[in-house]
């Protein structure tokens, strides 16, 4: 008896002497995995805090009103003064739903037209032809909006454009004032929209679905799906994280736009303004003459605070669907 | 005995004196006439010169400075691309640097947040024979309540406005008498009527954003929307968009765009070679000064009188920076420099066989690619009148600029400077509508009868009366002080 | 039923999409590839036959002008070139291997910080402090101004491509594999760089490319931080030159106004815009096709899977 009990102490000893190694062991590889972790994020972790962190003490230039012998630390405070001029526009209603209307276009076709694109070039059976519709959809991304202005004007020129000259004479209809009617160009800009990013956008959608498991293809064909069936089901969710991330990100950049685009390409011409004016334009017409770092830096400030707040919003959201999905 | 002690002992106490003289300086101020002091100087150029190129200017020009003025020079040239993003990113973090160029909108802006030292005493005491080639007029122009934040270049001091026209065409169709004899505008539209039957390609008139009848006018802005009639003497700030002149002119203007002497549909991307006649800011000399560039001659009409006013003083300015450590010496440097036709040729143009050859005595040829030279840009040095003549320039450019400088008349707002922190979100929103509104009127593309009234309700909307009562506020105090 | 040809062709589309989709993309290709192709052929017009016959893809007068005038100075810019493809090469490889490492701690659930460091990143993508505090942080703190580090440096790692990588490295990588190499002692090193990255080449070379474009692309932070014609790159160089003919060519500016002579010799304009254009392009447009091979699904070399 007395040997079962001791052996019986022993074997207990042993098991708890034995979880604890177990656990030692876990703890000091969870502490080496943690230490080995925290290597990895150290380079990134050190220049994001010089370039981006320790900057940010630039916020403060929006309450103030800066004189530059006291220097930024030395301008008396303002509260928000700076803030005023952007709601002080009588149009600032326009400005704002041009904004986020353009925007709230961009980011639905924006992620539609490069997942097709990037499906459909997955699935084109000639691999060399696909190669070479990617490498050219990549192109307009090379051209800077000024340039492209100057090409949509050779289009769209009152009395030498192209479109009036060759395409609608002929037809007999009236030479359209392309750059006096406003109407035409939310689709106008949002053509060329896509045409400059849809290249570029679908670089991370087709590597997303390079990795998805071939296997999971074989499997589902074995079972007689057909390739819509394959597409809808395996591709698509898939890749799904991948699309809810840029969805999420793009929200955050809602009351930002492609200057270029709105300020450029309708070359600066009044009656278009209504719907060319986006904040980024308005901003920068507002400060032209007037304006000083504090007023532009206050315009910045509240742009990031409502994209935050947008993306914070939106995650959570996600985040109740689907953990895994959100942004962190 | 004693009148041998006399002179060592004079000696004597001349030498004490200065040593006790320089000692206190050095308590005082350092830097004072001791030392070497470098100055830093931020110029524009429209080819950054080659490093070696401006090394050995720079070393020339020092030689010559350890003389007269013991500073050493070091001059930085940058592009108009990056020029004024980083003056204004030095001006900013209060990096060190002693004069930059600078000009217009940006110069008032730092100068009213203080970028820029006050230079009044240092004018006075500094640079006595600027100021009296720049004249006091001149030099209040530039003013901020009164205080000078920049030395203005000595050159042409103010404009006027009026059209230039193609050359070639005129005398095609043996319009250069009838050309010579305009008074005003309605003379010239039966011109532009020969050209538009004749010339199917050309484009008579070309009136684009600043630069159309209503700019005629020639009222004194002081910002969006707020203006001067020219010549009133009431010191009375009108909204000019409100005016009865300025919708006659857009009137014009619209008739223009019908008739066809404008484009049809112009958005102003075009050369002005396609034009017969376009409007301009004009001064002596400009005609043949553009028909340089261009593939034409030009010849200019005038139209309008010339002026001095306000915009006319900060075109080209001098300022030494808060961040300045010697401004005495930066000030007494500028004054030498505006000055002496050896050092401001030498800065300007290069070393002589190197950078340029010499055609006489006063007429210089750059020479292309030698890595340093300034011609064309001469407008940004400080006085204009002890450069070398650039081949074939008019010999008597100087002489009637001078003339002309003479002449002008001299605007009842000089020294007026608006504060626009106050309605400063006003403005903006008035930027916004006059970006809507503004090339349109100009170009004649809508019936200003319906668009004026609408530009005028959304200025108002945006709070255009406030932006003129306080320009009227401000102007009546600053009329009250300094007049 | 076997299909023989490729593994990854498991029962290809019908012939008729096929051949809607070739349709498509014609039309896209057309869109896409015009105007690229008029670029070239105005850079390559006489400027005056610009202005009477307009643009077209064959130049109806064929002139080099515009390029003469844009390079000059040939040695200035091969010396840009190189600096551009300099800054270009060790950016990429720097960035790419900064931002995976960053990326994959960030992507692995043991891994406790994670949320934090997540959203650190993430938050400067919203947040910024502005130029001004950017430029005294490179110069004074620094003092990395005009040095070739400032090139690099300040544009490394970006949120974006974290995030994108983070999100390849979830989605892509199975925990199983990690797991066995855990328990095969492997460190968390040796299975990022031995097994996860081979995985990841699609992520990679995404972010490649993003990170390369990104580089060559860059005028803005030599303007900034570097004021020595030594240190310019190739962008830098051309927006000069655009700038300067801007410039000079607004009739509306004080400056166009003011200047004479020499400063505005007659500058071609439209041509010399367009043959800056082909130049800030030029060999760039090569290294979307060299990262292309790894994002076409059957072309991947990891298909090291199960």
């Amino acid at each position: 008896m007395l040997e079962l009990r001791s052996k019986k102490h022993l074997m207990d000893n042993t098991t708890k002497s034995s979880t604890k190694i177990k656990k030692k062991k876990l703890y000091s590889k969870y502490f080496r995995e943690n230490l080995e972790y925290m290597l990895m994020v150290a380079p990134g972790f050190i220049l994001t805090f010089i370039f981006s962190y320790i900057p940010m003490f630039g916020i403060i230039v929006a309450f103030k009103n800066i004189d530059y012998k006291k220097g930024i630390f030395g301008s008396p405070w303002v509260g928000f003064e700076n803030f005023k001029f952007l709601f002080q526009f009588p149009d600032v209603k326009i400005i704002v739903r041009n904004t986020i209307g353009y925007n709230l276009v961009f980011i639905v076709l924006g992620i539609i037209v490069p997942v097709t694109f990037a499906i459909i070039l997955n699935q084109i059976r000639n691999k060399l032809a696909s190669k070479f519709y990617q490498t050219v959809m990549f192109l307009p991304y090379f051209l800077s909006w000024i340039i492209v202005s100057y090409i949509v004007y050779a289009f769209l020129a009152f009395d030498l454009g192209l479109v009036n000259r060759t395409i609608l004479a002929p037809l007999g209809i009236q030479p359209i004032e392309w750059y006096g009617k406003p109407e035409y160009w939310p689709f106008i800009i949002v053509f060329l929209h896509m045409w400059k990013t849809t290249g570029y956008s679908s670089v991370v959608y087709l590597a997303a679905i390079t990795g998805i498991d071939h296997e999971l293809y074989e499997a589902a064909a074995i079972d007689g799906a057909t390739k819509r069936q394959q597409t809808f089901y395996i591709t698509i969710p898939s890749i799904s994280t991948i699309i809810i991330i840029m969805l999420i990100l793009a929200i955050g950049k809602i009351l930002s736009a492609d200057f270029g685009l709105f300020f450029n390409v309708p070359l600066e011409q009044g009656r278009l303004l209504p719907v060319t004016n986006v904040i980024d334009t308005f901003v920068f017409r507002a400060l032209r003459i007037n304006g000083d770092i504090a007023m532009s830096s206050a315009a910045g400030l509240l742009k990031s605070v409502i994209g935050f707040f947008l993306v914070m919003v939106t995650n959570k959201i996600v985040k109740r669907y689907d953990d895994s999905k959100a942004l962190y | 005995m004693k009148e041998k002690m006399k002179i060592p002992l004079i000696c004597l106490v001349l030498v004490l004196s200065v040593v006790l003289s320089a000692c206190n300086n050095k308590a005082v101020n350092k830097n004072q006439n001791e030392e070497e002091y470098q100055i830093d100087w931020y110029l524009v150029a429209s080819q950054v010169p080659v490093t070696s190129a401006q090394e050995a200017v720079e070393k020339a020009a020092n030689e010559y400075l350890k003389n007269k003025l013991n500073v050493t020079l070091k001059m930085h040239y940058l592009n108009w691309s990056a020029y004024y993003q980083k003056i204004n990113v030095m001006v900013a973090g209060n990096e060190k640097f002693d004069i930059c160029f600078t000009h217009s909108n940006t110069f008032k802006i730092n100068a009213s947040k203080n970028a820029y030292l006050p230079l009044n005493d240092l004018i006075d005491k500094y640079a006595p024979k600027t100021k009296e080639m720049l004249g006091e007029e001149f030099l209040k122009g530039s003013q901020i309540n009164g205080i000078n934040y920049g030395l203005p270049a000595n050159k042409d001091k103010g404009s006027h406005f009026g059209v230039l026209y193609r050359k070639d065409l005129a005398e095609k169709y043996n319009l250069v008498e009838q050309l010579n004899a305009v008074k005003d505008m309605n003379d010239i539209y039966p011109i532009l009527d020969v050209i538009k039957e004749n010339e199917p390609n050309i484009y008579p008139l070309k009136e684009a954003d600043a630069y159309s009848v209503a700019t005629l006018l020639d009222f004194d802005v002081i910002v969006f929307p707020g203006a001067f009639y020219p010549d009133a003497e009431d010191g009375k700030v009108v909204n000019y968009v409100e005016t009865p002149e300025f919708m006659e002119a857009a009137k014009i203007t619209r008739r223009n765009q019908l008739a066809g002497y404008n484009r049809k549909g112009d958005v102003n991307v075009n050369n002005n070679e396609d034009y017969f006649m376009t409007f301009a800011t004009l001064k002596p000399g400009k005609d043949k000064e553009i028909s340089a560039s261009r593939k034409y001659e030009y010849v200019q009409i005038d139209l309008t009188t010339p002026r001095m006013r306000n915009t006319d003083t900060i075109g080209s300015l001098m300022a030494i920076s808060n961040t300045c450590k010697n401004p005495e010496r930066a000030m007494q440097f500028l004054e030498l420099f505006n000055t002496d036709k050896y050092l401001h040729n030498l800065i300007i143009y290069g070393l002589e066989g190197v950078n340029y050859t010499k055609i006489d005595d006063n007429t210089i040829r750059p020479i292309s690619d030698s890595g340093y030279g300034n011609a064309g840009m001469q407008w940004i040095f400080g006085n204009i009148f002890i450069n070398y003549l650039v081949e074939g320039e008019d010999p008597d450019k100087f002489k009637k600029i001078e003339e002309y400088n003479k002449n002008l008349k001299k605007s009842d707002t000089l020294g007026f400077s608006f504060d626009s922190e106050p309605v400063k979100a006003e403005l903006g929103a008035c930027q916004n509508i006059y970006d809507e509104y503004n090339g349109v009127i100009s170009r004649g593309l809508e019936d200003p009868e319906i668009v004026i009234p609408q530009y005028i309700e959304k200025l108002k909307r945006a709070g255009s009366d406030k932006i003129i009562a306080e320009m009227q506020r401000q102007y009546d105090e600053w009329a009250a002080k300094y007049k | 039923m076997k299909d023989t040809k490729t593994t990854s062709k498991f029962n290809q589309i019908s012939s008729v999409t096929n051949a809607i989709y070739h349709l498509i993309f014609m039309v896209v290709t057309i869109c896409c590839l015009y105007p690229v192709l008029l670029v070239i052929g105005i850079s390559f017009t006489e400027e005056d036959s610009l202005k009477t016959f307009g643009y077209s893809v064959i130049p109806k007068v064929v002139s080099f002008e515009s390029y003469t005038y844009v390079l000059r100075n040939a040695a200035t810019i091969l010396k840009a070139y190189k600096v551009t493809i300099f800054v270009t090469i060790v950016g990429t490889m720097l960035s790419v291997a900064g931002t995976a490492l960053y990326a994959y701690a960030i992507s692995r659930k043991e891994f406790r910080y994670r949320k934090f460091f997540t959203f650190f990143k993430f938050f400067t993508m919203l947040f910024s402090g502005g130029l001004v505090p950017w430029y005294l942080v490179c110069t004074r703190l620094l003092r990395i101004n005009d040095t070739i580090w400032a090139l690099i440096l300040p544009p490394l790692i970006s949120a974006w491509n974290v995030i994108i990588m983070k999100t390849f490295f979830a989605t892509t990588v199975p925990d199983s594999i990690v797991e066995s190499a855990r328990i095969d002692g492997a460190s968390e090193f040796t299975t990022f760089i031995r097994i996860v990255c081979p995985i990841s080449l699609p992520g990679l070379a995404t972010i490649g490319l993003f990170v390369t474009l990104s580089y060559w692309n860059d005028y803005w932070t030599p303007l900034m931080l570097t004021s020595k014609p030594n240190l310019a790159n190739i962008q830098l160089y051309l927006y000069n030159i655009l700038k300067n003919i801007q410039m000079l060519q607004d009739t509306t500016n004080v400056i166009s106004q003011q200047a004479s002579g020499e400063a505005i010799k007659r500058l071609p304009q439209e041509g010399a815009r367009m043959a800056i254009c082909v130049l800030a392009i030029g060999p760039i447009i090569f290294a979307y096709p060299f990262f292309q091979k790894y994002f076409i699904q059957g072309l991947t070399i990891g298909a090291v899977k199960g």
